[in-house]
């Protein structure tokens, strides 16, 4: 039976046009190539009915779409031209015909994947052009506007489809504004009322663009859970950890997951204000697994023999299972001897 | 194009070009714009357990693992192998401890594979996202507990954890050339055999073996074709290895299989991204191919009604292909559904199969500079991906639990509220049921009655407004269609008001195990029905539109590709399942006045055919009852069991019935230790009244009782009980009402009931006084060892005092010889005596002294008091 399997194999591949090898793609890339279309329709007065022109040569398939890929390549570094547009437009519709076997595919006939996305890769460039267009906009709100929060807001509920490329784009502005605008906006952000949903994002953005306390804390707890998740996350794989701990340890009022905030002090494990406050929350049934995954990097016994204290004080089976789950994660002989002790305790699952 | 434009295109030109690159070098992800420039955040592993918008490190996944194990009783970790450098690949059971299903049925396996190519960071966040899912919902007595206790399903979360950690590792990072694209760090998608961790060792960085490649039967099989799919080059991508099954990682996915009964594999899934299709695997089985296009059909249409929208394409292979991947293992060797998952986003292919997305990164506004993007799914969109898989799948493997079969229909009389019919299949051994059927009542023509089905299923999920509803994007047939025969001749009626049950209102109006497991409609023959027996055809679907099973008599299961013993309409093996034809009922002469079936009086009761073992059962005010029921254990012991609670119509539901350990006889007894657990459910079945003439003493009628044990694992045990004995005072039936009681005083039979000691809650005594003047004593405890044991003596001598009464129980028996259940033979039993007892009882106190032949057990004695008081006695005690 095996045999036949394999000659059904053997007959089957090579069979759809266009259809290209992974050796074939590799020894085809390996070769030097000259580019002429990108010179030709970037320098044409009609660039759409140049291409269109061009995609009528008689060129084999991976030629022609590396060509074009290569197109695509340049208009991304290249600044919002509506005159490409079409172009672009044309681009997005573009059926890859040089096309390789996906690697999970277990058949050509089961759809074959482009060598080179021209369609996606022209949604892409779209994506840039909006991201620019937004980055520049929002230089000018920053730097002019008296409202910039409503601005920012028409800004996005404008370009909802483009929403990603305009956080973005965004997100660029604000990195490049001085210090002036950015504290401007955030005063703005203060005496807003009710910050708008459409800005919780840019908001969140402008929290960890720089450390400020203050800022993250009215940001963390205005804005929704995604966004204030995200500032605790990303305060603590950019800033120091003084800040993380400080900011964590607050106990602010949002709607982050608090387990999940509590859990971000793993990474400091040695951090007396963090393991202290790590202690209070393991008494916490609702928060007991996250502290408890937090001091499982803790190094100190003196910290151990607490959790054993807590964990024989303890009413409750959760608090008692987290605290037995962090010492198994701890590789240190005593933190398995404190275990082991623990375990003698009634009514847990082993 | 102006001048000063063209300037500036030809400066774009050169810069641009400038950087197309050959060699490889380490290349990062980034945010903005650049060769490998994402439009959106570059994910960073955060080492937290907690699930949030974005990606788990490795140790965080791994805690949330061990932590759901810990907290759920149905979850146990395991390691089944060891990777390359010896970390251990750990996989999950999400199942009760049995194999079998509540229902007595042997449990489909549902195996997924996660984390085999390290890059594809969504996958392992999807198998932990489906365990958080089915662990949150746990107790939801819908699809998620059904599946807990149905069937067997094992999880691979990282199959290649060496691989996922190298590029954790290294999040932002890889190689990258114009021509091999970017490999190893954040890109890598091989095991880690002869690499090291160290990504600027560069002389490693193309070598692994492809997990997705070291497979049998297809391994190497596209050798010498001319598109080979894998490669004898350890720098190829999709290294093979030296032979199938080479790596420790791929023997450990093998060994995960011991972890469910393998010959009742269903399912199987490898987890990876992207592109967002199942490529399945078509073997040469047709009907297993149809199967597997209708299930990932339903996953499809149920994935693309979730937030986002997704649709995941279909795209198998023909038979007889293949490339050495898991899935073709599991498709040919298990003839079960299998296939590669591959996770959004989609991909750019041809033909196009996405045309409503751009495809990779674009998809989320990302700027798709390099095809692999695909392999990094944005922060924000993780939670989403994983909450709407874990529920897809959830559906798929219901699916994959089995068709529904109707386990039981019964027809009910609301004006009574006694159950006339009852027909219900019980499992007789792992392939075959028989129907128990029982009619209790009267079903007449011109009659308003109530029909139940149940199914061993949930039919349907509760949506936001409580109501009973299908699973969005999968159509079925909204309620059961019922139809009542006569020969050929169909009865011209209508099943009004149907619902299917998702609250329990009374013990009627409830469902069994499930939500939505059970069904009732109202129907009313028609005034001419001839008076013959009616076939009740039934036809319902799923949740995934899949017919009930023909024949129940035959239990389903998947057995080489297709289900199997799976009846349509014809009664005839099918894969589709059709109206179930096997209940008949009787019907009769319609009648205005009849004595219908309810709850007897307290009593004693026991099945002729299993003399040994018995049961008292007392009425209690506001229709509570108390019971009692003796009976052995597996192992030869004595063994008893209480409950209570409330009877309605003809039916007593003891759910659950209670046993309890922990006592011991005589002083070593504290009920400090004395501990309950459950264990199973009883239930009785009344019959209508027959009357006793002449009566016996104030018995004027008689019941008979069909009980039905059904045990913790689905197995059920009947029973027809009779009275034991008669106690006085009780058994007036219609009479009672009618017929002026004595003044309250201290008659014998007021005594009646049972009685127990505050001090030792745990252990008790029933006692009953007879009509002929002898009194009964069912004394529940223990042996000095701590074992159950019960003590009867149905010949005690009952003196009247100024106060109440004295018993004495001259001849107290204990009985041996027998087991529980099916083995239980009657005519192993014997008896021995075992001592003596004395009762001294008043209407609110008494003691109880005693005396055994058994020096373990000495003599003693203990202050009693009424534990009930059962009604319906014609004897009031004050």
């Amino acid at each position: 039976m095996k045999k036949i399997f394999l000659t059904l194999s053997l007959l089957s591949f090579s069979a759809v046009s266009g259809l290209y090898s992974e050796d074939e793609i590799t020894d085809f890339l390996s070769q030097k190539s000259n580019s002429p279309l990108s010179t030709e329709v970037l320098t044409s007065n009609a660039p759409l009915k140049t291409l269109t022109f061009w995609l009528k040569s008689q060129q084999d398939e991976l030629t022609k779409e590396q060509q074009l890929f290569e197109l695509l390549n340049v208009l991304a570094t290249m600044p919002p031209d509506p005159m490409l547009m079409p172009l672009l437009d044309h681009l997005k519709q573009y059926k890859s015909q040089a096309v390789k076997i996906h690697a999970e595919a277990h058949h050509p006939s089961q759809a074959t994947e482009a060598i080179f996305h021209i369609a996606s890769k022209a949604a892409g460039v779209e994506n840039i052009w909006h991201m620019k267009s937004a980055q520049q906009q929002t230089q000018q709100i920053l730097t002019h506007s008296h409202q910039p929060l409503t601005d920012l807001e028409n800004l996005l509920k404008n370009h909802v489809n483009q929403r990603n490329a305009t956080l973005l784009g965004i997100k660029n502005a604000l990195l490049h504004v001085s210090e002036y605008d950015l504290n401007q906006l955030k005063q703005a952000c203060y005496q807003s009322a009710k910050l708008s949903i459409t800005l919780h994002d840019t908001v969140a953005d402008l929290a960890i663009m720089m450390p400020d306390l203050a800022f993250a804390q009215w940001a963390i707890s205005n804005t929704g859970k995604s966004q204030a998740e995200r500032i605790y996350k990303q305060s603590s794989h950019s800033f120091s950890e003084t800040y993380v701990t400080a900011l964590i340890t607050q106990d602010i009022k949002s709607k982050a997951n608090p387990s999940f905030v509590t859990s971000l002090l793993a990474q400091y494990p040695d951090n007396q204000l963090a393991t202290h406050y790590l202690l209070k929350q393991l008494v916490n049934p609702r928060q007991s697994a996250a502290a408890a995954f937090a001091l499982s990097r803790n190094e100190d016994p003196m910290v151990w023999q607490q959790m054993a204290q807590i964990h024989q004080q303890s009413q409750s089976a959760k608090v008692k299972r987290s605290i037995q789950l962090s010492l198994k994660q701890n590789p240190s002989p005593e933190a398995q001897h404190i275990l082991k002790r623990l375990a003698h305790d009634k009514g847990e699952k082993s | 194009m102006n001048k000063k434009s063209k300037n500036l295109v030809l400066t774009v030109l050169v810069t641009a070009m400038a950087g197309v690159s050959q060699a490889q070098q380490i290349t990062h992800w980034t945010e903005h714009n650049s060769t490998l420039g994402l439009g959106f955040p570059v994910p960073i592993p955060v080492d937290t357990p907690e699930p949030f918008d974005g990606f788990r490190s490795y140790n965080g996944l791994h805690s949330k693992h061990m932590e759901i194990t810990a907290e759920n009783d149905h979850v146990t970790s395991h390691v089944i192998g060891q990777t390359i450098n010896n970390r251990d690949i750990w996989a999950y059971r999400l199942s009760d401890a049995d194999r079998v299903t509540k229902y007595g049925v042997q449990e489909g396996g549902m195996l997924m594979n996660g984390g085999i190519h390290a890059r594809e960071w969504q996958t392992p966040e999807t198998v932990t996202g489906i365990m958080e899912h089915i662990h949150a919902n746990r107790h939801d007595q819908s699809l998620n507990q059904f599946l807990l206790e149905n069937t067997e399903i094992v999880v691979i979360p990282v199959n290649n954890v060496d691989g996922f950690l190298q590029t954790q590792r290294y999040p932002t990072s890889n190689y990258y050339s114009n021509q091999q694209g970017p490999r190893d760090g954040r890109m890598r998608r091989k095991n880690m055999r002869n690499v090291d961790e160290v990504l600027t060792t560069q002389s490693d960085h193309l070598l692994g073996i492809d997990l997705n490649r070291n497979n049998d039967p297809y391994w190497a099989a596209t050798e010498n074709s001319g598109n080979p799919r894998s490669s004898g080059d350890p720098s190829s991508i999709v290294h093979r290895g030296s032979n199938a099954f080479s790596e420790p990682e791929s023997v450990a996915r093998l060994n995960a299989v011991n972890l469910l009964d393998e010959d009742h594999l269903r399912i199987y899934t490898d987890v990876h991204s992207f592109s967002q299709v199942h490529y399945s695997v078509y073997t040469f089985n047709q009907n297993r191919n149809n199967l597997q296009t209708r299930l990932l059909t339903d996953f499809t249409n149920y994935h693309k009604q979730l937030s986002g929208n997704k649709n995941y394409v279909d795209l198998p292979s023909p038979a007889g292909y293949g490339i050495g991947s898991t899935d073709e293992y599991f498709a040919y060797t298990y003839q079960v559904p299998s296939w590669t998952l591959e996770i959004e986003p989609t991909n750019t292919f041809n033909p196009d199969v996405h045309p409503e997305l751009p495809g990779h990164s674009a998809d989320y506004g990302g700027f798709a500079n390099d095809g692999h993007d695909g392999f990094i799914l944005p922060d924000s969109e993780i939670k989403r991906v994983r909450e709407n898989l874990a529920k897809a799948f959830v559906a798929t493997w219901y699916g994959q639990a089995g068709p529904p079969s109707i386990t039981q229909v019964r027809i009910y009389d609301p004006e009574s509220k006694a159950i006339i019919f009852d027909a219900e299949w019980d499992i007789v051994d792992n392939d075959n049921r028989e129907l128990f059927v029982n009619h209790i009542g009267r079903l007449m023509p011109d009659r308003d009655y109530q029909v139940r089905i149940r199914f061993d299923k949930p039919m349907r999920i509760k949506d936001n407004q409580g109501q009973a509803s299908n699973l969005p994007g999968i159509s079925l047939i909204p309620e059961p269609i019922i139809q009542l025969w006569q020969g050929d001749n169909e009865l011209d009626l209508s099943f009004n008001n149907g619902k299917w049950i998702n609250e329990s209102q009374s013990d009627w109006e409830s469902f069994h195990f499930y939500k939505n497991d059970t069904f009732i409609a109202e129907f009313r023959l028609p005034e001419n029905t001839p008076l013959e027996e009616i076939n009740w055809y039934i036809l319902a679907t799923d949740l995934l539109g899949q017919s009930n099973d023909g024949n129940p008599a035959t239990v389903v299961t998947w057995q080489n590709g297709q289900w199997q013993n799976y009846e349509n309409s014809l009664g005839q093996a099918a894969i589709n399942g059709g109206f179930d034809k096997t209940i008949f009922t009787p019907v009769q002469a319609h009648v205005d006045h009849f004595s219908w079936p309810r709850v007897s009086d307290t009593g004693l009761f026991y099945d002729p055919s299993y003399s040994g073992e018995g049961i008292s059962f007392e009425t209690l005010e506001n229709n509570r009852f108390w019971l009692s029921w003796f009976t052995f254990d597996d192992q030869g012991g004595q063994d008893w069991y209480v409950a209570d609670g409330q009877f309605e119509g003809n039916v007593v539901k003891a759910n659950p019935i209670y046993t309890n350990e922990g006592g011991a006889f005589g002083d070593a007894f504290d009920p400090e230790n004395v501990t309950f657990r459950t264990e199973g459910e009883l239930e009785m079945l009344f019959s209508e009244p027959m009357p006793l003439d002449p009566p016996i003493g104030t018995h004027h009628e008689s019941y008979t009782i069909a009980t039905k044990y059904t045990a913790p694992n689905g197995q059920k045990f009947r029973r027809s009980w009779s009275p034991l004995a008669l106690a006085e005072g009780f058994g007036l039936g219609g009479l009672w009402g009618s017929i002026t009681p004595p003044p309250p005083g201290k008659y014998p039979p007021s005594f009646t009931g049972s009685w127990y000691s505050p001090e030792r809650s745990g252990e008790g005594y029933h006692i009953e006084i007879l009509v002929d003047g002898r009194a009964v004593l069912q004394w529940y405890g223990f042996d000095p060892e701590g074992n159950k044991r019960w003590f009867i003596d149905d010949n005690g001598t009952v003196t009247e005092t100024d106060t109440g009464i004295k018993i004495n129980f001259d001849q107290v028996y204990s009985t041996f010889g027998t087991v529980f259940g099916s083995e239980f033979n009657a005519n192993d039993i014997y008896s021995e005596v075992w001592g003596s007892a004395e009762f001294i009882l008043n209407c609110y106190d008494g003691s109880m002294t005693y005396q055994s032949n058994d020096a373990a057990f000495g003599s003693g004695g203990y202050d009693i008091e009424p534990l009930t008081r059962p009604i319906w006695n014609l004897y009031r005690c004050q």
